[in-house]
């Protein structure tokens, strides 16, 4: 029998799961064989060494430390604002920079014009037409 | 005092008491440790990991319907978590030209062998430089000693596919550890 195929064999019966031929096969081979049962002993005593390896462990302590995540984690989700609270706090900070550019705009409007209208404040006056077609116009009156 | 089971333990988790969960990590730690130290090998972020799965597990735990038992459910999480830190690290180690933990599980030749204290270690090497999904069957099949069945069950794996790839990765082991197999 080829090595390969050998090996599979001596690998399922190591498993447990050959078929009656496949055992009679194997047994067949282990009898007659002398490299037959050279490999069966090696892989066998691969597989011994593997399934005795030495357990590792983790430091110790480790409980306490997971528990001590878990705590880290949860006071960390409390602490945390749900949605609309957090909308609310970043709403606020632009509510805050919009009222501190309409306060620039209203005071340097305020300097630049003499009316206390709402379109002088905001700077939101009509551009009369002739001003539109001769910017030159608004030169004159200081408007631009 | 007799021990509380599984499913006590959890109910209790449940409840919000955590002396209970600490009871079930002390229960199953060492099968996660493992786990992830089979697959990722000793290094400082199989700890990381272990703590993880147990995370993991506590904020899934109002959903754990017990299908499957606690030990295999954590497994599975160990080994879903070790996978994607394996993929980690061929992607950190790509980027920086370092040597994957395959390239530096070192097996000696004969001559050597003195620098290494255990067989276990150099079995462990060699395992390291099996591919992840080979590394997964030995881990669980042999290390763990879950059936195949139960291995097929947490890799989410035909039985055939786990039998096909325990066989080639003993296969591949018995190259690497050839020199040292009648003192294994």
């Amino acid at each position: 029998m080829k090595k390969k195929n050998l090996e599979k064999l001596i690998f399922k019966s190591l498993d447990g799961v050959l078929t009656e031929k496949e055992s009679a096969a194997l047994e067949y081979e282990l009898k007659n064989s002398s490299e037959a049962k050279k490999l069966f002993a090696e892989l066998r005593s691969l597989r011994k060494g593997i399934e005795n390896l030495p357990e590792l462990t983790f430091k110790p302590f480790f409980e306490e430390r997971v528990i001590a995540k878990l705590n880290i984690d949860n006071s960390k989700s409390e602490s945390f604002p749900n949605f609309p609270e957090a909308l609310g706090l970043s709403f606020r900070k632009f509510a805050i920079a919009a009222a501190l550019i309409l306060a620039l705009l209203i005071t340097y409007n305020l300097n630049n014009g003499n009316s206390y209208s709402i379109e002088n404040l905001l700077g939101t006056y009509k551009t009369p037409l002739e001003y539109v077609l001769d910017p030159t116009m608004n030169l004159i009156w200081g408007r631009i | 005092m007799t021990e509380q089971n599984d499913w006590e333990l959890i109910e209790q988790t449940r409840a919000g008491d955590k002396y209970a969960y600490s009871e079930l990590v002390r229960r199953y730690k060492s099968k996660v440790a493992a786990t992830v130290f089979g697959m990722i090998g000793k290094c400082d972020e199989a700890e990381d990991i272990g703590q993880e799965v147990f995370i993991r597990f506590y904020n899934a735990i109002n959903n754990f319907r017990g299908e499957s038992a606690v030990g295999t459910y954590l497994c599975r999480i160990a080994i879903n978590l070790s996978l994607n830190e394996i993929k980690r690290k061929k992607v950190r180690n790509f980027l920086s030209f370092d040597k994957m933990l395959e390239d530096d599980a070192e097996i000696p030749d004969k001559g050597n062998l003195e620098l290494f204290d255990e067989k276990g270690e150099i079995i462990r090497n060699a395992i390291a430089k099996l591919s992840a999904k080979y590394r997964s069957v030995i881990v669980l099949r042999l290390i763990e000693q879950y059936s195949t069945e139960e291995t097929a069950k947490i890799l989410e794996l035909p039985v055939g596919t786990v039998l096909s790839r325990l066989a080639r990765a003993q296969a591949q082991l018995k190259k690497y550890l050839q020199p040292y197999i009648s003192s294994l």
